[in-house]
């Protein structure tokens, strides 16, 4: 991109002069505001004689557009008009979205922000044409949130077509958006976004003031927003959530959360975030409500295997050998008896070396991805365990922990829990199950402080709402969705009408299963 | 700022002290020898001479032992050695001092007990394992017919580890753990059994099947702590249906001109009634069996009620001798096996206070006790007739 050469020039941002009737001083000013900046294109061309000006950055404006519905036109129409201001705005081009400005400060804007900007001799005002444009990645399938069921389209990196996508989910006037520009020298532009009616007015200007306080140079991904914006920065749990997928973050602005979309990244912040929002996939609404209740319990096992399965070993093996049952117990004694390190380390060597092993994976192409994890298996599984350096039921507690860590849906909970790992297993070596209880009773404390945006982390379990249970441990059928979240929505809380979906009984059936229907509404 | 930098001097000093001290208690696996069966027996010069036995992990053919093979060929999976001791502690410590490896009591599934110290008595043992918190009292406290040492050396061949094997026919037949004996044994008015468990050849005619195996077969019957003496095969019957253990198991009797039946018995039930008659307690034994066919050595013809009245009431006297034999004969040596005591203590508190707790053993051989035995066959089985026997036309 070109914009990082222009860094060498005088910052644009402090010119505060207005467009000189002169075309002449005009170009030179830009030319001299834009030097070495090879992708800025001035194309000078006459009206009836009169000199005008298109300049644009080059790859971030549609030039086909430029070229059919503004130069075309203006050279082929102007002949009968009069050359003003208005003439030329509205009549000599046939561009959707045309603005004009006065101001040489917010022209140098609209130039970097990729409009096509035209001058035009005795003038003094720049005619401003939305033509953005360029090769953009087009909508694809979410890679990081796949999904069986479900819409298969996912952000981009273009902010417009990501609004676009949720708009197109959410057709109601109710969707409001408000922009904001963060980033000293990137200016990336951001959408706030949630439902009028539904998200709490607090909330949002309570995100705005938060974004407001941003002083940055750059903001490059939602990462950077997240960190800067969040509740307790120290902590190991991300308190926001992001996603890929449009429908995710409908889903949340109809329970009440608003949603930060950024240009650039096709990570959507949600606001504000739960624990139990970051074990629950999008797919948990669109399957059978009965296979998600089963997920979401199959979740929550796997998440404590993930967290505590090599502590608990250790501490069982090492403090605890009563535990376990004495076949079970002859077995492990069997296995670890030619292993010359102590349990801790020999959970630390297979623990380190898996993470060792994810990580060369994650960024190699694919296919030399599958020769690391091949080798990977058969150096670290296998062969380890022929040498005597590991032991069998250590491979086995640390690919059922790597299995149990993939369970989780989001990646950032999911780093967490890996990270917490490693200290739950020295305490497990210190102090045994003593010490896994008290890890986990640090843990607890952390996560009942925690807030995200004013919301408890672990709201509603902690603090307990019982009605707002039936979307945390369960999912209840969407019939019985009744209400929103009340923890997060702040007005509007009824959610559906729907009644009971089953026909009409008929007068054989009984009394009593006709007011059981009833209940249920 | 100076605050924060104390709180992480804290946190350091804290971290340090945790991990820095030394005093873990951590032991390896490796460190450790899991006793899976106890010994106890007693010399001639009067000391316990206690035995142990492990398993050997390395021995077990666990992956990256390098060792495999399991313990059926060549050496054993397991290794038995004893101690010497005026104490079974000190028993175990003078074991200790040849085991590279930690005794570790916790997984002690079986405590065999030599015949020879269980007629002197067995309080000192039951002392040491309820006294040190790891063992458990789901341990099978079993009397051993010899030496029990010669128990452990023997060789079963169906579970890596004989300790195993004892437990698992323990459980099969009478089912009476430490925990059982002791609340026979703590409560007035009952005396404590014991299954009794010997070394027996294996049966079979190969030059190599001599191979030494374990079984339980017979019950010791104890007064207070101390082994009387050992039941035989139709008291041990008498006393697995007083202790309600016969279902799912079978009994044998002629039922005709000494042609055998075995039924199997599929249900009991058993009550204890009584009777107090001049100031003397009677009891009612009451037993109700369910139990099929298994086999029919005789012709008579199942099929007909007559025959199935016939076979009910033979199966009747036979359990009610069973149990008879048992009772008289642990009765009359005043011994209270079935806590006839424990009975009248619940039930006539106040009589059995004031007038037969005292002498309750002397009382003991002169008391009446009825037994009722009403039997059902269920089934008979596929076939209800002979299946030698000609069709009918």
């Amino acid at each position: 991109m070109g914009l990082s050469k222009m860094k060498k020039g005088t910052d644009p941002l402090t010119i505060d002069q207005n467009i000189e009737r002169n075309i002449e001083k005009n170009e030179e000013f830009l030319r001299a505001l834009f030097t070495d900046s090879t992708d800025l294109i001035f194309r000078t061309f006459s009206i009836e004689g009169v000199k005008a000006l298109l300049v644009f950055i080059d790859g971030m404006v549609d030039t086909k557009s430029i070229q059919f519905h503004a130069l075309m036109h203006m050279l082929t129409r102007a002949d009968s008009m009069q050359l003003n201001l208005q003439n030329v705005k509205n009549q000599m081009n046939s561009i959707s979205s045309v603005n004009e400005t006065k101001k040489m400060k917010e022209t140098v804007s609209h130039i970097l922000d990729g409009n096509c900007i035209l001058l035009v001799d005795r003038l003094d005002h720049a005619i401003v044409f939305d033509a953005k444009g360029g090769e953009r990645r087009s909508v694809s399938e979410p890679e990081s949130e796949a999904a069986i069921r479900g819409p298969r389209e996912g952000f981009t990196e273009n902010l417009r077509v990501n609004t676009s996508l949720v708009r197109r989910k959410l057709k109601s006037q109710h969707l409001k958006l408000k922009s904001m520009k963060l980033g000293e020298h990137t200016k990336t532009s951001l959408a706030i976004m949630y439902l009028e009616d539904v998200a709490s007015s607090q909330l949002v200007e309570e995100v705005t003031r938060r974004l407001e306080k941003v002083d940055i140079d750059g903001v490059l991904e939602s990462g950077y927003i997240e960190e800067l914006i969040e509740d307790n920065p120290w902590s190991f749990f991300p308190q926001i959530q992001h996603t890929e997928r449009p429908d995710t973050v409908a889903a949340n602005l109809l329970e009440g959360r608003i949603a930060i979309l950024l240009d650039g990244t096709p990570f959507a912040l949600i606001i504000p975030t739960t624990f139990w929002q970051l074990i629950q996939a999008s797919e948990d609404y669109y399957e059978r409500f009965h296979i998600s209740i089963f997920l979401r319990w199959l979740r929550l096992i796997f998440i404590a295997i993930a967290l505590f399965l090599p502590a608990l070993y250790i501490a069982v093996t090492t403090y605890h050998q009563e535990m376990l049952p004495t076949s079970l117990l002859l077995s492990v004694a069997s296995s670890r008896e030619a292993i010359p390190f102590p349990a801790l380390i020999e959970a630390l060597i297979m623990e380190i070396s898996f993470e060792a092993l994810r990580e060369a994976g994650v960024r190699l192409p694919k296919t030399i991805g599958q020769a690391v994890s091949i080798l990977g298996a058969l150096v670290v599984g296998q062969a380890a365990v022929q040498a005597g350096i590991v032991s069998a039921p250590m491979v086995i507690i640390v690919s059922i922990t790597g299995i149990a860590s993939f369970t989780i849906p989001r990646f950032n909970l999911a780093i967490s829990i890996r990270l917490l790992r490693f200290p739950m297993m020295i305490l497990a070596a210190i102090l045994g199950l003593y010490g896994i209880l008290i890890g986990l009773i640090l843990l607890t404390a952390h996560l009942c402080k925690l807030r995200s945006f004013g919301v408890p982390y672990l709201a509603p379990v902690a603090p307990l709402t019982l009605h707002e249970m039936k979307d945390i441990f369960i999912r209840v059928p969407w019939w019985s969705m009744k209400y929103r979240p009340k923890h997060v929505a702040g007005q509007n809380l009824e959610r559906e009408n729907t009644q009971f979906p089953s026909p009409k009984r008929t007068l054989r059936s009984s009394k009593k299963s006709r007011t059981k229907g009833e209940n249920r509404k | 700022m100076k605050k924060r930098r104390l709180q992480a001097a804290l946190l350091v000093v804290l971290l340090t002290s945790l991990t820095l001290t030394g005093c873990w208690d951590r032991v390896e696996i490796n460190d450790l020898a899991f006793v899976l069966a106890s010994g106890f027996d007693i010399t001639e010069e009067g000391m316990f001479r206690v035995a142990v036995q492990v398993p050997l992990p390395g021995a077990m053919g666990g992956a990256g032992s390098g060792g495999g093979g399991g313990g059926t060929g060549g050496d054993k999976s397991f290794y038995v050695d004893s101690g010497i001791g005026r104490t079974i502690r000190a028993a175990n410590e003078d074991l200790q001092k040849r085991m590279s490896r930690q005794l570790f009591f916790a997984h002690q599934r079986v405590v065999i007990v030599g015949e020879e110290l269980s007629r002197k008595g067995i309080n000192p043992i039951l002392d040491n394992i309820t006294r040190i918190p790891q063992s458990r009292l789901t341990n099978y406290l079993l009397i051993a017919k010899g030496d029990a040492l010669d128990i452990l050396n023997a060789d079963p061949h169906l579970e890596r580890v004989p300790a195993e094997a004892i437990r698992e026919i323990a459980k099969m037949g009478l089912e009476h753990d430490l925990k059982s004996f002791l609340y026979e044994y703590r409560r007035k008015g009952m005396d404590p059994i014991a299954p009794v468990v010997e070394v027996v050849q294996t049966q079979n005619k190969a030059a190599d099947g001599q191979k030494p195996e374990v079984e339980i077969k017979h019950i010791g019957i104890f007064k207070r702590d101390k082994l009387q003496f050992i039941t035989d095969a139709r008291e041990t019957n008498g006393i697995l249906w007083m202790e309600q253990r016969m279902s799912g198991k079978s009994m044998t009797f002629p039922i005709d001109k000494n042609q055998d039946a075995t039924i199997n018995i599929t249900g009991q039930s058993f009550k204890l009634d009584h009777r107090v008659h001049n100031n003397q307690p009677e009891f009612l034994i009451y037993l109700t069996v369910k139990g099929t066919v298994l086999e029919n050595l005789s012709h008579l013809n199942l099929e007909k009620p007559q025959t199935y009245n016939h076979i009910e009431n033979v199966m009747n006297q036979a359990i009610e001798s069973q149990i008879k034999s048992i009772l008289h004969k642990t009765m009359e040596k005043g011994i209270d096996t079935f806590g006839l005591g424990l009975h009248l203590y619940q039930m006539e508190n106040r009589l059995w206070n004031e007038k037969w707790k005292h002498r309750w053993r002397e009382i003991l051989p002169d008391l009446r006790v009825t037994v009722k035995v009403d039997s059902h066959l269920e089934r008979v089985g596929n076939v209800g007739k002979d299946p030698g026997e000609e069709e009918e036309s």
